[in-house]
């Protein structure tokens, strides 16, 4: 127990960087961090305990207020399952400090607990910012609140996040064995990671898609049918809501068993396992000796490509936004919906259809060209190689430039394409389409140079995997916001004001990012290269 | 051939990594530099190759100032880390590639200069590998060949022997000793001071930033040996 107890202690200290507080060069970044913890918690109780605060006022005069219930434990598991499927195999298979952990005198067992208890720190974390506000709105709300109910939440919301991990594991195992089958394992693991998460969405949103519609609309069956479609949801509801201590057992064990059984499987087979993983096949091959000379511009962008497409984690999360662009794009051209009802419907009295279809394009396009920013993470990879491109004879505008290659390689091509699938889909003038083609470019260049600019300002150069830098960097959390703050504002100001002609709007849209991006770019190349020397 | 004037690097710490160093190095020489660890050997050796920026003092390679033409100066020098960090997704040969595109290096030179030192450091069958798959001996010799591969006039080594097979440390000796042969110079930190009382003919001592002794090996060693030298320095505060 206290080896645990001294392994937990290090890796929470490590990761959470609490040691930061005791070294004076640190103190400022960890109040920093601390603050920014801080504001995200208020932020989450704000946004989510008010979304829940608003939803409970029709819950309650709907006599529904069991549904808060369900949303209290649906959103923290579903985000749980998507964060474990992703987190798991980096916490349970090949993790960084794997030999240093195994080369100690301790049992197998100890060390797979820490990693676990470590993420359901995590997970107990994630369900305080999302469920527990909800749960807060429910407290405030009842009438007569029994204290049954906030026992049995309290219990359930100890071992809820053991299903979701449980779930992560086995995902992420059988992807991990699966790939390291194939040759390309990556296109394995990155299949498996868009296919998961794409999945999880369509459950997610079918689910908010049946609250949605029967709560609203059919208020006395819909409690039934809502449970009924999720048997989670209903045990769930019958053992807060209904204190039924039958539906609290049979909950725990289906949260607890399928953990207990891979913990006890897998605790017997971790050291093995984990060992055939890091197993590299070492076949020396002669025949990929080949000399071919490039320019620097192009051998900076070919080196950005080779490691983007050996980066599972990387792809995952900056090509997303594309994936999705160019699903919906499919979508929209082989789906057996009616279009033009819905815009006909969306349809405002000084815009027509046609008009409606271009912004809403324009929109979804933004959003997702701005979701796909891997320059925003370009700069802090270098990491400890950061050496090699600084003492090579280049100016760093060659570099930003083979960078920024990376940006535009992720973003244009599934852009283009999508825009012609729309062009079809939609059925939009060839001059609309020609219109929605120059924002998508002017979109995809300005993602990839706010991204270096964002990175340029906002460095971390020292991680111990690349998930703390794509996932987690200041740099990458500041260029999806400002993205998604050029893609909303101006339709913000298009829904506020009286705008006759979308075509005409959207161009001024495309003609300030150009502005943007050029402006960001000068900046690059002449403080951005003081501030690259600097680094 | 490197010129370093009054050299300083402070960190952002207010610790003198480098406090007012001068010395210099001429064609042909193979200059050691010693010292403790956390002495500010490395810190000089970075600042040399233009990665770290440096609040006072001028460095001038081949009489160009490294802050004016960093390109100029980069382009005839090649550094090689203690710690042979590289692009562990790349195979061996693509990263040379990378090098040799970076160096502009011509298709003929770039396959002439790999096979001839990847057959010098035995590494010619894992040129078609993944890096990732590398032990730390096998990418420091890959950082060797890189290093090497654009003709640099100054080599800079920061503890080049680390992690090294005895025949590979011979090569590397002796291409070290080529390098001065044909009018090139190289300069090169180590804890071996068996190596640097062998190879070099210049040698500057730092201590806490600042140097404590420089010269010909000889006058700076005396009658003692470099390893009774340094240590006598080392106590004497």
């Amino acid at each position: 127990m206290s080896n645990l107890f001294a392994l937990l202690k290090a890796d929470l200290i490590n990761t959470y960087k609490l040691n930061g507080y005791k070294d004076p060069a640190n103190r400022k970044k960890a109040i920093g961090m601390s603050l920014i913890a801080l504001l995200v918690i208020a932020m989450s109780f704000l946004y989510i305990g008010g979304a829940a605060l608003i939803i409970s006022d029709i819950l309650l005069s709907m006599q529904l207020m069991n549904i808060l219930l369900i949303f209290a434990f649906a959103l923290p598991f579903f985000a749980l399952l998507i964060m474990d499927a992703y987190k798991m195999p980096s916490v349970l298979f090949s993790f960084k400090d794997y030999d240093m952990l195994m080369s100690l005198p301790i049992k197998d067992n100890t060390i797979l607990a820490a990693k676990v208890l470590k993420l359901m720190f995590s997970g107990y974390v994630w369900q305080f910012l999302t469920s527990f506000p909800i749960f807060l709105v429910y407290c405030i709300k009842v009438e007569n609140l029994s204290i049954l109910t906030v026992i049995i939440y309290v219990i359930l919301f100890l071992v809820m996040p053991l299903l979701p991990m449980s779930i992560g594991s086995v995902v992420g195992l059988a992807l991990a064995k699966i790939s390291s089958r194939m040759k390309s394992k990556n296109v394995i693991m990155i299949i498996g990671s868009f296919a998961l998460l794409i999945l999880i969405m369509g459950v997610s949103f079918s689910i908010q898609s049946i609250i949605n519609e029967q709560a609203l609309t059919n208020a006395v069956s819909s409690i039934a049918d809502i449970e009924s479609s999720f048997f989670l949801f209903k045990m769930y509801v019958s053992a807060v809501y209904g204190h039924n201590i039958v539906s609290l057992i049979i909950l725990m064990l289906i949260f607890i068993m399928p953990f207990a059984l891979f913990i006890y499987l897998f605790g017997k087979s971790f050291k093995k396992i984990n060992s055939e993983m890091m197993e590299t096949k070492a076949s020396h091959s002669l025949k990929n000796v080949k000399y071919q000379p490039y320019s620097p511009v192009v051998a900076i962008f070919k080196k950005e490509l080779r490691y983007y497409t050996h980066c599972v984690i990387y792809i995952v999360n900056t090509l997303f936004g594309m994936v999705l662009l160019f699903a919906a794009s499919v979508a929209v051209l082989i789906a057996d919906f009616d279009i033009e009802s819905i815009f006909a419907e969306l349809g405002q009295m000084n815009l027509n259809t046609s008009d409606m279809k271009l912004m809403a394009a324009s929109l979804i396009f933004g959003y997702c060209i701005m979701l796909s920013t891997p320059t925003a993470a370009s700069i802090s990879l270098e990491g400890k190689n950061l050496w090699i491109i600084k003492s090579m004879p280049i100016h760093p505008k060659t570099i930003f430039k083979g960078k920024l290659g990376l940006g535009l390689i992720v973003t244009l091509p599934i852009g283009v394409i999508s825009s012609i699938l729309i062009y079809i889909g939609l059925g939009l003038s060839f001059i609309q389409w020609l219109i929605l083609l120059g924002f998508t470019i002017s979109a995809g260049f300005l993602a990839s140079v706010l991204g270096l600019f964002i990175n340029i300002l906002l460095p971390k150069l020292e991680f111990k995997s690349p998930t703390e830098v794509v996932k987690q960097s200041a740099s990458v959390g500041v260029t999806i916001f400002g993205g998604m703050f050029l893609v909303i504002i101006p339709m913000i100001i298009f829904s506020s004001f009286v705008v006759t002609n979308a075509s005409i709007y959207v161009l001024i849209v495309t003609a300030i990012y150009i502005l943007i991006t050029i402006s960001l770019w000068q900046y690059l190349i002449t403080k951005g290269v003081k501030r690259f020397s600097r680094l | 051939m490197l010129k370093i004037e009054n050299l300083t690097k402070t960190y952002a710490n207010k610790v003198k990594a480098v406090d007012d160093i001068s010395f210099e190095i001429e064609a042909g020489d193979i200059f050691g530099f010693i010292g403790h660890n956390g002495a500010g050997k490395t810190t000089t050796l970075k600042c040399v190759a233009g990665i770290l920026e440096f609040e006072q003092g001028k460095i001038f390679i081949n009489g160009k100032n490294i802050k004016e033409d960093p390109i100029i100066c980069k382009a005839d020098i090649a550094y090689i880390p203690d710690n042979p960090d590289v692009y562990e997704s790349l195979t061996g040969i693509q990263y040379l590639n990378f090098v040799a595109d970076i160096f502009k290096v011509t298709k003929h030179d770039r396959e002439r200069l790999t096979e001839y030192y990847a057959n010098q450091l035995t590494f010619s069958d894992t040129l078609g590998d993944i890096i990732s798959s590398y032990s730390h001996g096998m990418k420091q010799k890959l950082v060797i060949i890189s290093a090497l591969i654009h003709s640099p006039k100054l080599l800079i080594l920061d503890e080049p022997f680390t992690g090294l097979d005895p025949q590979a440390s011979f090569t590397v000796k002796e291409i070290m000793k080529e390098i001065c042969a044909k009018g090139g110079a190289v300069f090169f930190s180590t804890h071996v001071l068996d190596v640097a009382e062998k190879i070099c003919n210049k040698i500057a001592i730092i201590k806490k930033g600042k140097l404590v002794s420089l010269g010909d090996i000889h006058t700076v060693m005396g009658d003692k040996s470099l390893e009774g030298t340094f240590m006598e320095l080392a106590k004497n505060e």
